[in-house]
């Protein structure tokens, strides 16, 4: 009988022989996801193209594919990454999947939830790092381009192309946003639209006609805006009531730097151009709000947890359908919308489309893109109107007889389409990450009164310059 | 003598079995720890000493830049010396303040009066309670203008600060609201101290005339060196690893005012996608908790006594 004692030392060495074989397994590369067969594969169907597929004449998905049949061959399942919380938040989500189970029965979707977008961002780099991936994934404006610039995602026009989709149906900004050398990496399924609402109530007590009338006689603009604003700021302390919202991050301040002549960067995207005239001067007449006028609020009453402008406490607000559910919850007053005001160059507005973006390694394109096209078709729309947080991605069904049935009586349905129609795409760069800190880091000093906005504009420009210029 | 060895023998072999099979039980009984260790902790750091040499966003294969990340992270990068300098700022503001407190609070807490016990867990409920909780309760007792702090401190005559919006006092309201989230935990290792000490010599002392504060200096002190030692060593360690009060209270704003390394490496990995770059920064600081652990190590044979 061997006399073997189990000692620490050797103890040890199983565990250590177990650590070494587990480093290895882990750092080892799992075999590549199953490329789509020819036949199941929409982008093989078509032929390459170079251009999104905008010379087709046929109607964006006006109805859901017939495309049930389509699906007989394909992979039995597809996995759905989303950002939403549990209840009111997800329902639009799990309507597009029923409405989806009901048209493809034969074809499971597995659901990949995440609370919120900065957390999708997350959730798709884990899932890419391990070879895990989703199908398809709910992108935005601010998440979309790190992946689209690290070819992550799958060039869509071949399968536009392939179904005789009309993209030109879709907000100019949604294809601007997702398009790259003329091609296209998501499919636009709404867009946040953009306008000032405001409190009728306290116009009515401050005496103050309402601001159609101002947009009605040409005068809707930054002066109007600010006296307007002024002559609804009152009180102070708790209770303070401020004339116009504080304009936070990149994605909105943007707006006022387009209005104002001015652009954020290159058409490359390496300099930044935020020392600019005109960049400088747009970001003032926002800090001059805060600081100087103190018509909007500090950074400070913005942390106090409520919604100012639900709560009664900001009398206008540059926002638009993602406030509805806020307002219905909180909102004790007439609300009243406009479209948002002229700039002194320009009549540019901003916006956020979001979109389908499906991974260029899916496993599951097929079903991806069936999802993608329901989503975006009339009955999709209808879903996402349903949730009454956000606007169809499509000209063609805002002028849809669901759409109008859709708007609150205070909405304004010119006023939204105005304003898409007006929206220029925020091109956010790669290193979208840095750029964004740096960006709010110095906002947030501007709007405490520690920076004048020619330092803090310029510290943004020396960070940011830095942050473009890193390789991917 | 042969038929003596004859008979050890077996008597030998089990013992030795018996050893053998206790042996075995107990690594079994240490396995789903060890395993969960090596799988969830050793691996994943080993995992990240590599990944600090490399350039890698998780989403294209890595390319391989030997020490380029630890190069850049302390020969150009300000941000990490500007967010290594809060760091110290909150770890030098915390744990001394929060030490002295504990012990105050502990020793204060270490009679018989009637309520202790619920003094005890009021004082401890801080350390059990939601860190993201207790960050938006603090926002609100920050505000400037309707804050509890600045009411009290207006009501006395002085000027209402800005907490959450000066660079000047951002980083002084995260250390305060740790202070208060963290005092009880030490609190009550300060307590279990005072608890083993003898009560006999302090009255031994009191005998020979020692009074209240040469007893505290003289038996208490030296008494609670190990214990001291205990919290200083833990403290420093986690308050380097500031993350959670400071992200959900200021975000690191306003500016950079109370940013700090753990942000720096969350940003950097989830943010700008340079995992590599993350790494090499959670390496360093890894390096700096240990250097100064060790420091401690050293040090504590001068001041800190076992019996």
């Amino acid at each position: 009988m061997s006399n073997h004692r189990i000692t620490r030392r050797s103890a040890l060495g199983a565990f250590g022989a177990l650590t070494l074989g587990a480093l290895v397994a882990a750092c080892s590369q799992s075999p590549p996801a199953a490329a789509p067969t020819a036949a199941s594969s929409g982008q093989s169907a078509a032929p390459a193209s170079t251009q999104p597929a905008a010379s087709t004449s046929a109607p964006a998905a006006t109805s859901v594919p017939a495309a049930a049949a389509s699906s007989q061959g394909a992979t039995k399942k597809f996995r759905y990454l989303y950002n939403a919380t549990p209840g009111v938040d997800e329902q639009v989500h799990l309507d597009l999947i029923a409405l989806y189970n009901k048209l493809y029965p034969d074809v499971q979707v597995e659901k990949i939830r995440v609370p919120n977008d900065a957390e999708i961002v997350r959730k798709l780099l884990a899932m890419l790092a391990s070879h895990d991936l989703p199908d398809l994934f709910w992108n935005r404006q601010r998440t979309a381009p790190p992946f689209i610039d690290r070819g992550v995602l799958l060039d869509l026009s071949p399968l536009i192309a392939a179904d005789k989709m009309d993209i030109k149906d879709f907000w100019p900004s949604a294809i601007q946003t997702y398009g790259r050398n003329g091609k296209l990496y998501g499919l636009p399924n709404s867009a946040s639209s953009n306008a000032h609402y405001y409190n009728l109530d306290l116009f009515a007590a401050a005496g103050l006609p309402d601001l159609k009338d101002t947009v009605k006689a040409g005068n809707w603009n930054w002066d109007t805006l600010r006296e307007t604003a002024t002559k609804l700021t009152k009180g102070s302390g708790p209770t303070k009531q401020f004339g116009f919202n504080q304009v936070s991050s990149i994605y909105s301040v943007d707006m006022y730097i387009w209005q104002n002549g001015g652009t954020l960067w290159d058409d490359q995207i390496t300099t930044s151009h935020l020392t600019d005239p005109a960049d400088v001067e747009g970001i003032r007449w926002l800090v001059d709000n805060v600081v100087k006028y103190k018509i909007s609020p500090t950074t400070q009453d913005t942390q106090s947890g409520t919604d100012l402008f639900a709560g009664g406490r900001v009398a206008i607000m540059m926002a638009g359908r993602y406030e509805l559910p806020n307002l219905a919850k909180l909102a004790k007053f007439k609300v009243g919308m406009v479209v948002s005001p002229n700039g002194p160059k320009a009549n540019t507005t901003r916006g956020d489309d979001l979109a389908s973006s499906i991974l260029q390694d899916a496993p599951n394109r097929d079903n991806a893109w069936n999802f993608a096209k329901m989503w975006s078709s009339d009955d999709g729309q209808k879903i996402v109107l349903a949730s009454r947080r956000s606007f169809t991605a499509r000209r063609s069904f805002a002028q849809s007889d669901a759409m109008k049935q859709n708007l609150l009586d205070w909405e304004d349905l010119a006023a939204y389409t105005d304003g898409l129609e007006r929206t220029k795409a925020y091109r956010a760069p790669a290193q979208t990450g840095e750029v964004n800190t740096v960006f709010d880091r110095e906002l947030s000093l501007m709007y405490s009164g520690e920076k004048p906005a020619e330092d803090g504009t310029a510290k943004m420009k020396q960070d940011i310059d830095v942050a473009l210029k890193k390789p991917l | 003598m042969a038929s003596a060895n004859a008979s050890s023998t077996p008597r030998l072999i089990g013992r030795r079995s018996a050893a053998r099979r206790e042996a075995v039980a107990g690594y079994l009984f240490l396995l789903p720890n060890i395993v969960g260790f090596l799988v969830f902790s050793s691996l994943p750091v080993l995992a990240t000493l590599a990944i600090s040499t490399l350039h890698w966003d998780m989403i294209r294969a890595p390319t391989f830049v030997a020490l380029d990340n630890y190069r850049q992270l302390l020969l150009t990068d300000q941000t990490f010396w500007r967010v290594l300098a809060n760091t110290v700022y909150y770890v030098v503001g915390t744990v001394p303040t929060s030490i002295v407190l504990s012990l105050i609070l502990a020793m204060a807490l270490n009679t018989t009066i009637r309520g202790v016990k619920a003094f005890r867990a009021i004082y401890f409920l801080p350390v059990i309670s939601s860190a993201v909780a207790v960050a938006v309760l603090w926002q609100w007792l920050y505000n400037s203008d309707f804050g509890v702090i600045n009411f009290l401190l207006t009501g006395v005559g002085l000027p209402a600060i800005p907490w959450l919006s000066s660079t000047t006092w951002a980083m002084p309201a995260v250390i305060i609201m740790a202070i208060w989230k963290h005092l009880g935990y030490n609190m009550i290792i300060y307590l279990a101290g005072l608890q083993g000490i003898p009560t006999t010599l302090y009255e031994a002392a009191a005998i020979d005339g020692a009074g209240r504060w040469s007893s505290f200096r003289n038996i208490t002190i030296p008494l609670l060196a190990p214990t001291t030692f205990f919290i200083l060593v833990i403290s420093l360690i986690q308050s380097f690893q500031v993350f959670d009060l400071a992200f959900i209270l200021t975000r690191g704003g306003p500016g950079d005012a109370t940013n700090t390394v753990v942000m720096d490496i969350y940003n950097q990995a989830f943010q700008y996608f340079q995992m590599g770059y993350a790494a090499a920064i959670a390496w360093v600081l890894f390096a700096i908790i240990m250097l100064i652990t060790l420091v401690q190590w050293r040090g504590q044979k001068r001041w800190v006594h076992y019996e």
